[in-house]
């Protein structure tokens, strides 16, 4: 209870800009360059779960390809990010096909835009306030700037000190329905001391029995992966 | 040299990357004409191999052994040479980045370009595929490629060689036919089909993104390769854009003449191809996926190769009087590659292909519907399917291929009897029930 007391002593103060707070959630939660090994457990209505391994590699604020290693049934599969496109690689067809931000992600609680576009700075705009419940943290309610985004609009709590560390987040339709929301916990230090949460609980606010985990296991913010790496012509090789 | 590669660095296991599957599709079919057989098994075990011992090289090989059994012929029990056992390359290749931006590939390899998904017209490369499950056709053709990708473009030149004999995946010859005949056609078993052409393609793709459409132009130039068509040269272009939550695309190719077979009596000739006309191959269509993952995609493809009615009635009729000595003729030099669950030969001018997937409607049952619609007879090769995914490593299917008639009045009349496209065929009502395991 003191601690909580001092940290928000400590934390109290003018609100920032969402500018300036959505720079710090896009520098923690996707530095301009990096490569990392996520994992992503999707629970099932039923109980079941299917576990995804992934590398993800990102260069700039508009390029990242992830390759998927398991499991066998998706071995092989890759994304990719240029723009405002997406691709996804299909062994089996030995072709990529063209994707929408807003399709699933492998199927589970996550989209396409969660883990190839976050660039909130770029993407949304809105406002900063206080949350009574929660007055360690901002609350950052967001809408977007374009239809290419991941969602319509998103309520966001980061903390005050450091600024931009996620807590929760709630994502909304265009009409106010909220389609998800994730917890994000366990901040950890990565290489070259970057610090973010390194869990991620995304719960399906549809179907509520569903939600999806994602847990990064390395990341190597010191990486200059090549411009070759992004192009089309390199999905499959 | 692609063993030679692989016994080198087995040693490391880093350098390896290994996947691949074993598969059993039984078929029970409704069989109506003689050689038909009532009950299939297609066991396939495939590996896939992706060897890097350097930076700049990476060698790939995918290929599957095939086990077929065909019993309760229709007519009385014989030798079904095509449900013979085979071993099936579909893939074998080097693959050389000699710099950033620029690489080699030479091998046996499956490109394809183009956006179509149950038809690609632009693709003069490969094997034709399974329009009611395009996932199921590996097979690649032996090429050498040079690519210069970029950002937002890319430059390909291919050119393949026909696989003129094969024995075990493997040609023993290639571009030519081989100087001696087969033993099959020394003992009189096949016609000798061989000539003295050389069988090869060459195709150029140049694509580009703009306003975040992938573009791809495409030239290719053919000698009797995967059809008759000799010094052929085809235009192409596709196009691909989402719209939200909705993929558009189109894809077409543009030549003169036309490859068609046309039935004379009781034989079949190709009178256009060295006509002069203008002719196009082209698909229109889209997928649109829904909140709850569900996903419908269409697609509408013109054939310049199909027959008018009177022309499809003369060739359905001598079908369906010889129609080993027609698929045969109709099969020509397209090998299909591996074995295929589904054949279509699309023989009339347009088509329209619907597609729909519901995933997880309990567990991970997916349930999906296709439909193959000829639109001159509204005949259709309907195929219900539920997948389970019990396991990561375990898919399990059941499907059904139902073909349907259509229009009576705008079918073809064969004797007594009126017939559409997709009722044409040796077998009536298919069941698959297919178990796949990945490793």
């Amino acid at each position: 209870m003191n601690s909580l007391l001092i940290l928000t002593l400590l934390a109290a103060g003018e609100a920032p800009s969402v500018k300036e707070v959505l720079t710090k959630y896009d520098a923690v939660m996707a530095p301009a360059q990096f490569k990392a090994v996520a994992t992503m457990v999707a629970h099932r209505d039923d109980g079941t779960t299917r576990t995804y391994t992934m590398t993800i590699l990102k260069a700039s604020d508009d390029k990242s390809r992830i390759w998927f290693q398991e499991p066998a049934a998706v071995r092989g599969q890759e994304m990719l990010r240029n723009g405002e496109n997406f691709w996804v690689y299909m062994p089996n067809l030995k072709r990529a096909l063209r994707l929408a931000s807003r399709d699933n992600f492998q199927g589970g609680d996550f989209n396409n835009a969660d883990m190839l576009r976050a660039n909130y700075a770029a993407d949304y705009d809105g406002t900063v306030s206080e949350d009574e419940k929660k007055p360690y943290t901002w609350l950052v309610q967001l809408k977007a700037k374009s239809p290419d985004t991941a969602y319509d609009s998103i309520k966001l709590w980061v903390t005050k000190a450091p600024l931009g560390l996620p807590v929760r987040g709630e994502y909304f339709t265009s009409s106010g329905k909220m389609l998800r929301s994730a917890d994000f916990a366990e901040v950890k230090e990565f290489s070259h001391g970057h610090k973010r949460p390194s869990h991620i609980t995304m719960r399906n606010e549809i179907a509520t029995q569903r939600f999806s985990e994602l847990k990064w296991e390395e990341i190597d913010v010191s990486v200059t992966p090549a411009d070759g790496k992004f192009a089309l012509s390199e999905l499959g090789h | 040299m692609l063993p030679l590669v692989c016994l080198v660095v087995l040693g490391d296991s880093s350098l390896v990357t290994t996947s691949g599957y074993v598969d059993s599709r039984t078929t029970a079919a409704q069989t109506l004409l003689n050689g038909a057989p009532g009950l299939t098994e297609l066991a396939e075990a495939n590996l896939q191999v992706k060897v890097k011992p350097l930076e700049q090289l990476t060698a790939f090989a995918d290929v599957s052994l095939f086990w077929q059994g065909a019993w309760f012929v229709h007519g009385g029990e014989r030798d079904q040479p095509e449900y013979r056992p085979s071993v099936v390359l579909s893939e074998a290749y080097l693959d050389a980045p000699l710099q950033d931006g620029f690489r080699l590939v030479l091998g046996k390899k499956r490109i394809v370009w183009g956006a179509g998904l149950a038809f690609n017209p632009t693709d003069v490369l490969n094997p034709p595929k399974d329009p009611t499950d395009p996932t199921f056709q590996r097979a690649g053709a032996w090429l050498a490629q040079a690519e210069w990708g970029f950002d937002k473009a890319a430059l390909s030149l291919v050119l393949a060689g026909k696989a003129t004999r094969q024995y075990a995946g493997l040609p023993t010859g290639l571009v030519w036919y081989p100087a001696r005949p087969s033993a099959e056609a020394v003992r009189g078993w096949v016609p000798d089909d061989r000539d003295n052409e050389a069988h090869f393609a060459f195709a150029g793709r140049l694509y580009v993104l703009i306003a975040d459409t992938d573009v791809n132009l495409l030239y290719s130039f053919t000698n009797l390769y995967n059809d008759a068509f000799a010094d052929k040269s085809r235009l192409g272009l596709s196009l691909s854009h989402v719209f939200g939550s909705l993929e558009l695309h189109t894809e077409a190719s543009f030549y003169t003449g036309s490859a068609r077979l046309e039935a004379e009596g009781h034989r079949v000739t190709r009178p256009f191809l060295g006509a002069e006309w203008l002719n196009a191959r082209v698909v229109i269509g889209g997928r649109y996926q829904f909140n709850d993952s569900a996903l419908f995609s269409f697609e509408y493809y013109f054939n310049g190769e199909g027959h008018s009615k009177p022309a499809f009635e003369r060739l359905a009729t001598l079908a369906r009087a010889n129609p080993t000595a027609l698929l045969q003729a109709i099969a020509g030099s397209a090998d299909p590659g591996t074995p295929q669950k589904f054949s279509f030969e699309p023989l009339r001018r347009h088509y329209a292909v619907l597609q729909y997937s519901k995933p997880q409607i309990f567990d991970d049952f997916t349930v999906s519907v296709a439909a193959l619609v000829s639109l001159e007879d509204l005949s259709m090769q309907l195929v219900p399917q539920v997948t389970w995914a019990p396991k990561e490593w375990l898919q399990l299917t059941v499907a059904v291929y139902v073909p349907l008639s259509g229009v009576t009045a705008w079918g073809v009349r064969i004797g007594e009897a009126t017939y559409g496209e997709f009722t044409l065929s040796a077998t009536g009502t298919r069941t698959l029930v297919q178990a796949r395991v990945f490793f």
